[in-house]
């Protein structure tokens, strides 16, 4: 066997991929339904699009930055709103 | 390494792109403009791509539109852009091209590159 190959059968491995998965859909599962930003969040979150449109040289078409964290068909915005995710046919199915 | 793709991919749990824009991808566009800004490159914005193939067709895009209605694109001599169609017709590998329709026109002009000083070679970059 590969020295690849057993790090891939390492229990250890498939351990930590279980440990991720279950976090990673318990804190997604809490995303669930259309919501608005939380006030404290706002002001940094319009820096973030500023920032962004100086960086890129033009504001995004979407006023759009998400976490990186959704659920299903909702997104959760970096100002803490969930939202539907613009292009349905990309959801990506979190813990499969 | 192991750790940073983990949490890369803890934050890509969401379809992203162009349209729809990530935290991470807005830091690591500010990096790279703050990187390519220390070593004196006259860069003021960033676009993320795929590959260097899409960063290179993008370019172009730009170039073409600012230059409306140039046509041609200049290259150097032995360049290699990519083998997308676009860039397959720039790229100075005539192999390359076989069996594809012409894109663009292009035109080579000779490459000269001077000895790069011995101390300069070994330039590192951190980000």
């Amino acid at each position: 066997m590969l020295h690849s190959q057993e790090l891939h059968a390492d229990p250890r491995v498939a351990q930590a991929k279980e440990l991720l998965l279950a976090a990673l859909h318990e804190h997604s599962q809490r995303i669930t339904e259309v919501r608005g930003p939380r006030p404290e969040l706002q002001e940094s979150y319009a820096q973030m699009l500023s920032r962004l449109a100086v960086a890129r040289g033009g504001a995004p078409y979407f006023p759009y930055i998400t976490s990186g964290l959704g659920n299903g068909p909702f997104v959760e915005l970096a100002d803490a709103a969930s939202n539907w995710t613009l292009l349905w046919e990309s959801v990506y199915m979190v813990g499969t | 390494m192991l750790a940073s793709t983990v949490d890369a991919s803890l934050d890509d749990t969401v379809m992203q792109g162009n349209l729809q824009q990530n935290s991470p991808s807005l830091e690591m566009c500010e990096r790279l403009l703050k990187l390519a800004s220390a070593t004196g490159a006259k860069l003021q914005h960033c676009l993320l791509t795929t590959s260097g193939a899409m960063a290179n067709e993008n370019s172009l895009k730009i170039a073409f539109h600012n230059r409306t209605p140039a046509t041609r694109v200049i290259c150097l001599d032995n360049c290699f852009a990519g083998r997308s169609i676009a860039l397959a017709q720039l790229t100075d590998r005539p192999a390359y091209r076989t069996g594809l329709p012409k894109a663009l026109d292009v035109d080579y002009i000779l490459c000269f590159i001077p000895p790069i000083p011995r101390e300069r070679q070994r330039a590192r970059f951190q980000l």
